[in-house]
């Protein structure tokens, strides 16, 4: 099978001039490292830079400044074509002229594979993706799923050293994008594909990667596995970018093992985990996603007006008003008929071990 | 000039030898041009040929006939396209009226000309034979029917693609607020046209003040300023007075061109606003459909009378006179003089058509695909080509290399025209017909490349193919319909090209319009029929050969699903 690639990213840079000859910074001083087989994802809104810095890896941009380093190798300036890697498109990008054999074929053709070789290649690769049977189709007779799969397949081909995804799922309906999405992991796991992944869902970001780099405004706010990303982000931005979060001002009391006592809108609250930068007797940001928090009628917990519910069959989502915040809540215990009415009073908590504190 | 060092080597030797080309064969002649009429020695001829009564005639004289050539061929483009699209009629109806109207693009467009003298002249078959009248088609009336049939297949073209482009729904949510049909046909239909209508009646403009086959044929008394510039280089032997004017006619040229560029651009707007929602409906209306199929019928009947016409005067011995049947024309056509013109013409056509083929791919793809500086330029520049009247070449060939370009001792490029040139002249003809044919596919290139998803290339690259693997498997296989559309103009226009060669022909080259253009001008017309019909002929064979070597599909084109 392919020898995975060793894939870093030191410093890299890219800067872009407007056609008003303005210089716009599309990613700025990116730096991660990725191992062998790991399937690590590019996750940020549109315009974070995320496609920019995929495509200098494939060397189809070329940064203005910093290296990128392929097994020991800066290939910053390389080539696309010398760089062995590959590309999934989310366009599919398929040769519409080729059938679904000349598809696959095609980079080992470009390799001189021999022609034994190559047919038995090509058809257990489709094999692999479930496309048996489909090698004289030409692209425009088959569905987006099996377009997609194709293309997955054309890639997979050639044994790349690192596959690169561009969202490969966006032009596919929901429950195909589920299915595939399994799919790929499955697919890379087997074959221990060093995997560079874009996505602005991060459904798809937390089902897939090892690990997950969150980006914004060419900056890299974090990079981590899911769990770290979701249980413990490190910025305000990536909170509220994966999931929902509620951030709560407070004051930090006292540092401990079990994380810090921090009082809560006028309330002591024990046991917080904390970024390593969150200091006593300074201000923090509690994150507090909205199914770690109860809601109810009763006298315990801050209190607070409610201002919509939506009922949504496994929930309620509340808005409450508190202060001068909008809270949301997703209350899952709820019994059909005890829903909260609009406009009255209500007392709301969360779990301490479940919520998580930022600096400032 | 590249953005980056990491450049495609095969690219970077591409974009090296088309602008190497495009500034030798395009921008040096022009340059030089400019440089004899920027002498002092020029101020003369300005002050002559702009302060002159008799030279603001001609100047005004250019200038309408460029504006009613324009009208008269946007109007029958408009009315051909319009049937085409939106009247309806027979199916074999249509597809007849629009071979008949692809016809005039293969032949020489003075072939028109020499037709309308037959028919319609002093003693012409029509006017004369028929109704005994003492016909008078030379001048601007003979010159405007006969540019207009021979140039509006091109804005027939335009318009059937931009009024297949229009969206249905706007028309029906014109009529759905309540909007006669004639209203909506005014305040919908022809506004959304009017960029690619404006573009039309300017590109005619160009073409019909760059014209100098038909003024040369049937212009009379009426001089414009291409046939003035003939006779300063052929009559007078004064190329300063030739430069002069070609300054004089490139202002005209460039500007109306830049506008033409200005209204083609806002018209490819309008045409990609997504796929169709609705189906296009049909005028059923008699009142409308009659007269318009009726005025097309008529319109196609003369064309087809005008070749009909030129098939007949090949065959007899001379046409409205003395109509019995002959093959001496031919026979005189194709012994010695004639056949060596055919071949020599023939084989400069093919082997520019190649080089421009690819060369036209070739900038497109460096046009539409990659980053560099002075891309626009290069745009710009090949498009001189074909905006820059074809007389203007031959002069600013004739003054840049009649003699051979040195710098200092080392010669750079040895004598390419006139007497004692190397290879007898044929590089500089060929050259002109590269330069001439490689706009039209330039622009069919860069249309096709903007349909395809760059990612597809990227695709092929990324999987280890390089760029000029990419180019010859996937980009080039999937513009074959622009690219054999651009081999197609490239030969056409090669072999019924006169304006441009006719100062670049020496004693051993000879070219066939150039043969036809002396026959018609000695009077000779069976021998100039018989040429015609040969040229057509010839251009017809290289066409079906080109469409059965290329093939019309890509392959890429959407199947009916079989399950």
């Amino acid at each position: 099978m392919a020898r995975a690639g060793t894939l870093s990213l030191d410093n890299v840079t890219k800067e872009f001039k407007t056609p008003e000859g303005r210089r716009v910074t599309a990613v700025d001083a990116a730096t991660l490292s990725i191992a062998p087989g790991e399937f690590l994802t590019l996750l940020g809104p549109s315009g974070c830079g995320k496609t920019t810095t995929l495509r200098m890896i494939a060397g189809f941009e070329y940064p203005t400044r910093g290296r990128i380093v392929l097994d020991g190798r800066d290939i910053a300036m390389v080539q696309p074509d010398k760089r062995g890697m590959a590309m999934v498109f989310q366009s599919y990008a398929l040769f519409p002229h080729l059938t679904v054999f000349e598809n696959v074929a095609y980079g080992l053709r470009i390799r001189n594979v021999k022609a034994g070789t190559l047919r038995e290649k090509v058809e257990t690769t489709l094999a692999m993706v479930g496309l048996e049977g489909k090698n004289r189709r030409r692209p425009s007779e088959l569905s987006g799923g099996q377009q997609q799969r194709v293309a997955l397949a054309r890639a997979m081909a050639i044994e790349p050293r690192v596959l690169l995804f561009d969202e490969p799922l966006s032009n596919l309906d929901a429950k195909l994008r589920v299915s595939l999405r399994i799919e790929i992991r499955r697919l890379q796991k087997q074959l221990g594909i060093t995997s560079v992944y874009v996505t602005h869902d991060q459904a798809e970001a937390m089902a897939l990667s090892d690990r997950i780099v969150v980006m914004n405004a060419g900056r890299i706010e974090q990079a981590g596995t899911p769990v770290e990303i979701y249980a413990r982000p490190a910025t305000r931005f990536v909170a509220d970018f994966i999931g929902r979060a509620n951030f709560i001002p407070a004051e930090t009391l006292e540092l401990g093992p079990a994380g810090i006592t921090a009082r809560v809108a006028g309330m002591v609250v024990a046991g917080i985990p904390a970024d390593p930068r969150v200091k006593a007797g300074a201000p923090a940001t509690i994150v507090v996603r909205p199914q770690a928090m109860a809601v109810g009628a009763g006298s315990e917990g801050y209190p607070a007006r409610v201002r919509s519910a939506t009922y949504l069959g496994n929930m309620v989502e509340y808005e409450l008003t508190f202060g001068e915040q909008t809270l949301i809540v997703e209350d899952y215990t709820v019994a059909p008929g005890q829903v909260l009415a609009v406009g009255s009073e209500a007392r709301w908590s969360f779990s301490p071990t479940r919520a998580y504190a930022l600096p400032g | 000039m590249l953005k980056r060092r990491a450049i495609d080597p095969t690219l970077a030797a591409g974009l090296a030898l088309a602008v190497v080309f495009i500034a030798v064969a395009i921008i040096y002649p022009l340059v030089k041009i400019l440089g004899v009429a920027a002498s002092s020695e020029a101020i003369p001829y300005f002050e002559r040929f702009l302060f002159r009564p008799t030279f603001q005639t001609i100047i005004a004289r250019t200038i309408v006939l460029g504006t009613t050539v324009g009208i008269a061929g946007t109007l029958i483009g408009f009315i051909w396209a319009f049937v085409q699209v939106r009247v309806a009629a027979p199916a074999w109806l249509k597809r007849a009226l629009h071979i008949i109207a692809l016809v005039p693009s293969v032949s020489p467009p003075f072939a028109v000309a020499i037709s309308m003298i037959v028919l319609f002249g002093r003693r012409g078959m029509i006017s004369y034979g028929i109704f005994g009248i003492t016909g008078d088609v030379y001048g601007l009336n003979g010159m405007t029917i006969v540019m207009a049939m021979s140039f509006f297949p091109v804005v027939y073209l335009t318009l059937v693609g931009l009024m297949r482009g229009l969206d249905p729904a706007m028309e029906e949510a014109s009529a759905n607020l309540g909007g006669s049909k004639l209203r909506t046909f005014v305040r919908v239909t022809l506004p959304m046209l009017a960029p690619g209508i404006a573009s039309s009646f300017l590109l005619l403009f160009v073409e019909a003040i760059a014209d100098l086959g038909n003024p040369l044929t049937i212009g009379g008394d009426y001089v414009v300023l291409s046939a003035r510039l003939f006779i300063a280089i052929n009559g007078e032997y004064d190329l300063m007075a030739a430069a002069v004017l070609a300054v004089i006619l490139i202002v005209p040229s460039l500007l109306v061109y830049l506008a033409q560029k200005y209204f083609a651009d806002r018209a490819s707007v309008i045409s990609i606003t997504g796929k169709p929602t609705g189906s296009i409906t049909l005028v059923t209306d008699p009142r409308v459909r009659i007269p318009l199929l009726a005025l097309n019928g008529i319109l196609a009947g003369f064309i087809v009378l005008v070749y009909l016409t030129m098939l007949a005067g090949a065959f007899t011995r001379l046409l409205g006179i003395d109509n019995s049947f002959t093959l001496s024309n031919f026979s005189y056509v194709l012994s010695g003089l004639g056949s060596e013109a055919m071949l020599d013409t023939t084989r400069l056509s093919a082997i520019s058509t190649v080089v421009a083929g690819f060369l036209g791919m070739l900038i497109a793809f460096l046009v539409v695909r990659m980053k560099f500086t002075g891309k626009g330029m290069l745009d710009f520049g090949t498009m001189m080509g074909i905006a820059v009247p074809g007389t203007i070449f031959g002069i600013g060939y004739l003054l840049a290399f009649n003699d051979p370009v040195k710098v200092g001792e080392f010669v750079l490029l040895p004598k390419l025209t006139g007497g004692r040139a190397i290879l007898a002249g044929e590089i500089a003809i060929i050259m002109v017909f590269i330069i001439r044919s490689t706009p039209a596919g330039l622009r069919a290139g860069v249309a096709a490349l903007q349909q395809i998803d760059p990612a597809i290339e990227e695709a092929s690259v990324s999987l280890g193919a390089n760029r000029a693997t990419t180019f010859g498997r996937i980009t080039l296989p999937l513009i074959r319909p622009a690219f054999l559309s651009g081999l197609i103009y490239a030969f056409s226009r090669s072999m019924t090209t006169i304006s441009a060669v006719i100062f670049l022909t020496t004693p051993e080259t000879k070219i066939m319009t150039q043969q036809i253009y002396a026959e018609t001008d000695g009077g000779k017309f069976g021998n100039a029929f018989a040429y015609i019909v040969l040229l057509i002929g010839i251009v017809l064979v290289v066409i079906g050969m080109l469409q059965a070597l290329i093939g019309l599909a890509t392959g890429a084109e959407r199947r009916v699903k079989t399950e």
